[in-house]
C-alpha cells in the first residue's frame, strides 16, 4: 500500500497526518525528471504515456512559449471508475505534493486541479488541501482548484486545456501535444491525478524504491477500480503483474460465476473470463489478450446477464456523451448503437453494417472517444460470438437476464440542454 | 475516459521516407465535400458525407495543396508524416 | 471641400466611371451569387462544388480589380469633388456625400472580406468566417450606392441592368436555404421571388419618381 497508504475511509488526510504517514517533501529541482526517468513512472489516466517524457518536452519548449503550468487531471470522468475520486478524497496532500514537485522541476509557478463540476467530495477536499498548505506556508507553488462541466469527454486532456484557455470543454484537433502548447499556448504538463501521486512518492524515496513493486517493464503500483458481480466492489491498489482472480479476490471474489470482465473503462475491450483467469494486471498480459489497462476498471459480468444488451447500453451512453464536434462520431456513433438494437432483435444483416461502420468510425475524431466505442463492439462481437448467434438464430435473447450491470449516469440531454464553458 | 495525452514521437528510420499527410481537423469538417471531387484518388466520402483520406502518393501531393486550399471549412492540413 | 490631387478633366471619364461602376455591379452580383450557391444545402449532381467554390473565387479577384478600376477613374476624374481619400473615409466627398460615402463603405466592407478570405489558413475560423459575411451587407449598400450617385437613374438600361442583378441575387439567396433548383418547391420559389421583387422594386421607385 503506497498511495493508500494510512488513509482514512471517511475523510481526507489533514496535512500532518499525511507528514506522519509520508514524512516531509524534501526539496526537489530539475533532478526529479532524471528521477522519474529512473523509475519509470507512466500516465496512470488511460495512454500510459512515460511522465518523464512529458516533463522533458515541458522544458525544452522555448522561453517565449510562456511560462510552463501544470494541470493535474483529477477529473474521473469513467462513470464506473473511482479511483482518482478515491485518491483525492483520501489523500489529497499526495496529489498536491507530486504537482508542486513536478511545477518546481519544470519552472512552473502554478498548479490547477481539474474537476467535474458533479465531484463535490474531490472539489472540497482539494479547496481544502490547498487552503492548509496555504496556510502552514508549506505551499512552494500557487494552487488553483477549477471544477468544469460534467460530461464524459470534458475530462479528456485537450478539453480540459481548452477549457482552462478560456474556451468550451470539448476536445480539440490542435496539431500541437498539449507539453509543447496547452493552456493560453503555454507548455502545459498535465497528468491523471494518481500519476502526480506516484511522483510525490518518487521524490521522497527515489527510483530504486518505486522499482521494488510491479514489474521490470511496468513498475510500481497502481489503483484498480473492481465492480459489478463482486462481493465487495470498490478501488484497490495492486503492484503491476497482479494476477486478475487476486484483483478480484481483494474486492471479495465473484458472487457468481462471471463471464466476462470489462477491462480499462466503458471505451476498453470485454475479457472472456479464460483469459481473464490467467492474465495479470499488466499492459503486456492484457495487450496479448486484445484488452488495454486504461483508467484501472474491471467491471466483472455475471455468467447469467446478457452481454449484448450490456454493450448496447455503453454504446447508446457513449453515442449521447459525444461532443457533437466531429462528424463520423455524431454519425456514427448512434448508428452503431442503432445497429447495435438491430442485433440483440435478431437482425443479421446488423452485423456486417456494425463491422463496416466500426471500420469508418476510428480514427476519425479529434479525440478518442469514438476509438472507445469502436474498441467495446469489436472486442463485444469478438468475445461473445456464440452469444451473438444464439441472438441471430432466436430473435431474442435466449435465456440470460438483461437488465443493466454497469452503472450508467442519467444522459445529459435529460438535464437540458448541456453546457460546455 | 482514457486522458489522452500526446501521441509518443518516433523518429522515423532512415529506410522510411517521411511523407505527407492530408488530415483532417474534424472538429472544423462540414462534410460539404470538396475534397473528394479534388482527390479522388485519396479521398473518399463516407456514408454521411465525411471525407475516408489515404496516403498520398508523392505525385499527388500539389493537387492535395489545392484540394486543401479549396475547403471552405477550413479543415485540411497538409503534413509531414510521422 | 475634397481637393483632388491629380485631377484630369476629361468628359469621358465620366462615363468610364459609371460604366465601371456598372460592371462592377454585375461581377459582384455574379460573385455573391456564386458564394450563396456555393453553401446551397444541394448541388445538381452534375455540376461540381469545387467549380462553384473556384468560379466564385475567380469573379471575387476580378471585382477586386475592377473596383480598383472603378475608384481610380472616379477620384481622376476632375468634374465631380472626389478626392484619392474619400475612397478610404466615407460621407467626406464634396460631390453626393451620403451615396458615395456608401460607396467607400461598400468597398471598404468587400477589401476586409477579401483579405479575410485569402489569410483563412492562417486566422481563426470564426473571424475569416463572420468578416466573410460582412459581403452581404455590402452588396446591397453598393446597389444604394449605385442608384444614389450614378446620373444614370433615368436610364432604362442601367436600371434594368442594376434590377437584373437584383434578381440573380435573390434567386441565389432563396436557392441557397432551399437547395437546387429544379428540386421541389424550392426552385420554384426562387424563381417568383427573383421575378416578383426587382419588378416590385422597379415599380416603387418610379412611382415615387426616384427614377428622373
Amino acid at each position: 500500500m503506497r498511495l493508500l497508504a494510512g488513509t482514512r475511509p471517511d475523510r481526507p488526510l489533514t496535512l500532518a497526518e499525511h507528514l506522519a504517514v509520508h514524512g516531509a517533501l524534501p526539496r526537489t529541482g530539475r533532478g526529479l525528471v532524471d528521477e522519474v526517468e529512473a523509475s519509470g513512472l507512466t500516465g496512470r489516466g488511460g495512454a500510459g504515456y512515460p511522465l518523464a517524457g512529458k516533463l522533458r518536452t515541458v522544458l525544452a519548449q522555448p522561453r517565449l512559449r510562456g511560462r510552463p503550468v501544470v494541470v493535474v487531471n483529477a477529473a474521473e470522468s469513467e462513470p464506473a471508475a473511482d479511483k482518482d475520486a478515491s485518491l483525492v478524497t483520501r489523500a489529497p496532500h499526495l496529489v498536491l505534493d507530486g504537482a508542486a514537485a513536478c511545477a518546481v522541476a519544470v519552472g512552473a509557478r502554478e498548479v490547477v486541479v481539474w474537476v467535474h463540476r458533479g465531484s463535490q467530495g474531490a472539489e472540497q477536499a482539494l479547496e481544502t488541501a490547498a487552503y492548509e498548505r496555504r496556510s502552514v506556508g508549506a505551499e512552494t507553488v500557487r494552487v488553483e482548484v477549477v471544477a468544469g462541466p460534467d460530461r464524459y469527454v470534458a475530462g479528456e486532456a485537450s478539453a480540459i486545456v481548452r477549457h482552462l484557455s478560456g474556451g468550451p470543454a470539448l476536445p480539440s484537433a490542435t496539431p500541437y501535444r498539449t507539453a509543447e502548447r496547452g493552456v493560453r499556448g503555454r507548455p502545459t504538463l498535465l497528468a491523471n491525478a494518481e500519476t502526480f501521486a506516484h511522483a510525490g512518492l518518487v521524490a521522497r524515496h527515489g527510483p530504486a524504491w518505486f522499482r521494488a513493486e510491479g514489474l521490470p517493464a511496468e513498475p510500481g503500483t497502481m489503483l484498480a477500480t473492481v465492480r459489478g458481480g463482486v462481493l465487495r466492489p470498490g478501488v484497490v491498489e495492486v503492484p503491476f503483474g497482479t494476477p486478475v482472480p487476486e484483483v478480484l479476490a481483494a474486492c471479495g471474489g465473484p458472487r457468481r460465476p462471471v463471464s466476462a470482465l470489462l477491462v480499462g473503462g466503458y471505451g476498453g475491450a470485454w475479457l472472456a473470463w479464460d483469459a481473464a483467469r490467467t492474465a495479470t494486471l499488466s499492459r503486456a498480459s492484457l495487450a496479448a489478450r486484445g484488452a488495454d489497462l486504461g483508467t484501472g476498471l474491471l467491471l466483472a459480468l455475471p455468467a447469467d446477464r446478457c452481454p449484448l444488451a450490456e454493450t448496447e447500453r455503453l454504446v447508446a451512453w457513449l453515442a449521447a456523451e459525444s461532443a457533437g464536434q466531429c462528424g463520423p462520431c455524431v454519425n456514427g456513433l448512434p448508428a452503431m448503437a442503432a445497429d447495435l438494437t438491430a442485433l440483440v432483435a435478431g437482425d443479421g444483416s446488423a452485423l456486417s453494417r456494425l463491422d463496416c461502420r466500426a471500420s469508418l468510425v476510428a480514427g476519425r475524431g479529434a479525440c478518442h472517444h469514438p476509438d472507445g466505442a469502436v474498441r467495446l463492439v469489436r472486442s463485444t462481437l469478438d468475445v461473445f460470438r456464440p452469444h451473438v448467434e444464439q441472438h441471430l438464430s432466436a430473435g431474442r435473447c435466449p435465456d440470460l437476464d438483461c437488465s443493466p450491470v454497469a452503472p450508467l449516469p442519467a444522459p445529459a440531454a435529460v438535464a437540458g440542454a448541456p453546457s460546455w464553458r | 475516459m482514457a486522458v489522452t495525452p500526446a501521441t509518443p514521437v518516433t523518429p522515423a528510420s532512415p529506410a522510411t521516407p517521411v511523407r505527407p499527410r492530408l488530415v483532417v481537423d474534424w472538429t472544423r469538417c462540414r462534410a460539404r465535400g470538396l475534397c473528394a471531387e479534388l482527390l479522388p484518388e485519396a479521398v473518399a466520402l463516407d456514408e454521411w458525407g465525411y471525407p475516408v483520406v489515404d496516403d498520398l502518393p508523392p505525385d499527388l501531393v500539389r493537387r492535395a495543396a489545392r484540394a486543401r486550399d479549396a475547403c471552405p471549412a477550413v479543415a485540411l492540413r497538409l503534413t509531414r508524416g510521422r | 471641400m475634397t481637393r483632388v490631387l491629380a485631377g484630369v478633366d476629361l468628359p469621358g471619364l465620366w462615363s468610364l466611371s459609371r460604366a465601371t461602376g456598372l460592371v462592377l455591379l454585375v461581377l459582384l452580383s455574379l460573385t455573391l451569387a456564386l458564394g450563396m450557391l456555393a453553401t446551397a444545402r444541394t448541388t445538381p449532381r452534375w455540376w461540381p462544388r469545387f467549380a462553384t467554390a473556384a468560379l466564385h473565387a475567380d469573379l471575387a479577384v476580378l471585382s477586386l480589380a475592377l473596383l480598383v478600376a472603378h475608384v481610380t477613374v472616379t477620384v481622376l476624374d476632375d468634374w465631380v469633388e472626389i478626392g484619392w481619400a474619400d475612397a478610404v473615409l466615407p460621407f467626406r466627398a464634396g460631390y453626393r456625400p451620403v451615396w458615395t460615402g456608401l460607396g467607400t463603405v461598400a468597398a471598404l466592407l468587400l477589401v476586409t472580406a477579401a483579405v479575410t478570405a485569402a489569410a483563412r489558413r492562417y486566422l481563426p475560423v470564426p473571424l475569416w468566417r463572420r468578416t466573410h459575411y460582412l459581403t452581404h451587407a455590402a452588396w446591397p449598400v453598393a446597389v444604394v450606392h449605385g442608384l444614389g450617385t450614378g446620373s444614370d437613374r433615368g436610364s432604362p438600361g442601367a436600371v434594368s441592368l442594376t434590377l437584373g442583378c437584383v434578381a440573380l441575387v435573390t434567386f441565389a439567396t432563396v436557392l441557397r436555404f432551399t437547395g437546387t433548383p429544379g428540386t421541389g418547391w424550392g426552385g420554384v420559389v426562387a424563381r417568383v421571388v427573383a421575378v416578383v421583387l426587382p419588378v416590385a422594386l422597379g415599380a416603387w421607385m418610379g412611382s415615387t419618381g426616384a427614377l428622373r
